[in-house]
């Protein structure tokens, strides 16, 4: 981890600041979609074969 | 540094895959049984894929095996169990609203609904939606035919179903005479609602 | 001549198939896994229907939430997509994603290879465009015109859910063998065309195609974990850009696949993973 921060302080400056800022806001919707039921929703539909995806009917 | 790792993210993937493993163990054996009896149930159909009545006449006489019983909440209200209704035949589709093909095949099977009903039961499967979604849909787009809610999927599972839409006829005597997966068309229907009947 | 260990990157993605694949018995079973694991979405290419899948393809689960849209399940999708990238950008497309590995071994087969060129260059574009058309617009479109739309780079394109799903499932389900038609062709002609340009061009999918390459793309630039080049020891030599299988202008560019096999041809050792200690400030 010691190095990792090295690093972080040898990046432009800005390049941090956009990293975090996106990271951030994936979070930001990752809560908002799980609040929102998005786990179970995607759950359903990954939970069954997609026949349609495989080529058939 | 980049081989410590490497190796640690090597190990923490296969320790991933072994905990998925073992914690679905439970799952999948109950599962691999129901999966089993569905398999028996599927009827193999013609590539030419529009049997005709007599093909699936005389695929139905061999000998379907017992439909697992279920009771199951309906929109109405009322309980639906399977095997209480036999005094006619009942065709029974798995389904769900966020289901591309299940929603394509809906309005035929609502004609086949409207066309059938006084000789036929008819019930459709919702898969773990809620009531709310599911009478938004059906009142949309003006469907009559009765639903069923399998709020937990335990009726899903118990059949092994892993793909929708799944329909399946029972006969008057409680076995599965007609079993398909994926959309079915309107003539697909009805050969094999007239060979059930 | 710094030495980068290639074999180091392989077991991480051998172990990623098997992480995002385990389980294997279901192969033979002919079905799926349909636990809760399949809530969460891998960051590799994937499909869901394999049967071996734990996690749900984030491709398949994006255009399924805009084919039927139910909440912010998107969000949900959109936000896994933009932490992962955040961090590791394309850095999944080397290390993690198995349709990308097999792309590899098959370019491994000793044939004369077809080698980057302009025109290469330019069919990197394309991927962009199967993003928008068939990721985001037609399941969005389709649903706002019908009703209901459908995952149309699923249905039509994607080679990944052919192999892994499509050919196991109907091997296994004789049912299904009864319901296969042209779609089912389609598939698997594009799912032959790949296998066999893989040999002689290096990840023709990944370059020309891959919707999720696409969307990491744009996180490069700014994601935590990747590859660097200290300008400070850069002579400009372009060694590295030269070696690169990929249609890179420069390392860690939206081509850039982050694979670190520039780091062994730098003649002054100023790529890496992970940067040594220097007291200037001249990390690109």
């Amino acid at each position: 981890m010691g190095k990792l921060k090295k690093q972080m302080h040898q990046r432009p400056r800005y390049k941090d600041f956009v990293f975090a800022l996106l990271f951030g806001l994936g979070v930001f919707l990752l809560i908002i979609g799980l609040k929102d039921g998005g786990f179970l929703s995607v759950f359903r539909k990954a939970a069954f074969i997609c026949l349609e995806c495989i080529g058939i009917g | 540094m980049t081989k410590k790792i490497s190796t640690l993210s090597f190990a923490f993937l296969i320790l991933i895959s072994f905990v998925f493993t073992s914690c679905a163990k439970n799952e999948e054996k109950e599962f691999a049984k129901a999966a089993e009896q569905l398999k028996k149930y599927q009827m193999v159909e013609k590539k030419e894929s529009e049997p005709t009545t007599q093909e699936v006449k005389t695929e139905a006489k061999k000998e379907g095996p017992m439909a697992l019983d279920f009771s199951l909440q309906m929109t109405d209200g009322t309980k639906f169990t399977l095997l209480q209704n036999l005094d006619k035949p009942i065709l029974v589709n798995y389904w769900a609203t966020w289901c591309p093909p299940c929603v394509r095949e809906f309005p035929d099977l609502e004609e086949m609904y409207k066309n059938y009903k006084d000789r036929m039961h008819f019930v459709a499967i919702n898969s773990a939606e809620t009531k709310d979604v599911i009478e938004a849909f059906m009142t949309k787009n003006k469907y009559t035919i009765p639903v069923a809610m399998d709020s937990d999927n335990a009726v899903g599972m118990m059949y092994g179903i892993a793909s929708i839409p799944t329909t399946f006829i029972v006969d008057t005597e409680g076995r599965i005479v007609f079993a398909q997966l994926g959309m079915m068309t309107k003539k697909q229907m009805q050969n094999a609602i007239e060979a059930a009947l | 001549m710094k030495k980068y260990n290639f074999f180091t990157r392989i077991y991480i993605q051998i172990a990623a198939v098997f992480a995002s694949n385990p389980f294997l018995q279901n192969f033979s079973k002919g079905t799926i896994y349909q636990g809760k694991g399949k809530g969460i979405c891998v960051p590799g290419l994937n499909c869901y229907s394999c049967p071996a899948a734990v996690g749900a393809c984030p491709l398949g689960s994006l255009q399924s939430s805009l084919a039927s849209p139910q909440g912010k399940t998107s969000f949900y999708i959109a936000g896994f997509l933009v932490s992962v990238g955040a961090f590791f950008g394309r850095t999944i497309c080397s290390f993690l994603c198995p349709f990308g590995f097999l792309q590899e071994l098959l370019y491994k087969i000793p044939t004369k290879k077809i080698k980057k060129s302009n025109t290469t260059r330019r069919l990197s574009i394309a991927k962009y465009i199967f993003l928008v058309v068939f990721v985001l617009a037609l399941p969005y479109g389709v649903y706002l015109a019908t009703g209901i739309g459908s995952p149309f780079f699923c249905k039509l394109i994607c080679p990944a859910g052919s192999l892994e799903a499509g050919i196991p499932l109907v091997i296994a389900n004789e049912s299904l063998q009864s319901l296969v038609g042209f779609l089912f062709s389609w598939k698997m002609s594009l799912l032959a065309l790949f296998i066999i340009t893989s040999i002689f061009i290096y990840r023709p999918f990944c370059r020309f195609v891959c919707p999720l390459g696409a969307i990491y793309s744009f996180f490069n630039k700014y994601a935590l974990f990747g590859v660097r080049v200290d300008t400070a020891k850069c002579i400009s030599c372009k060694k590295c850009i030269n070696f690169c299988k990929l249609d890179v202008h420069e390392v860690n560019d939206r081509e850039c696949i982050r694979c670190g096999e520039c780091i062994s041809v730098c003649p002054t050792e100023a790529i890496s993973f992970f940067q040594k200690r220097t007291n200037n400030n001249t990390i690109s």
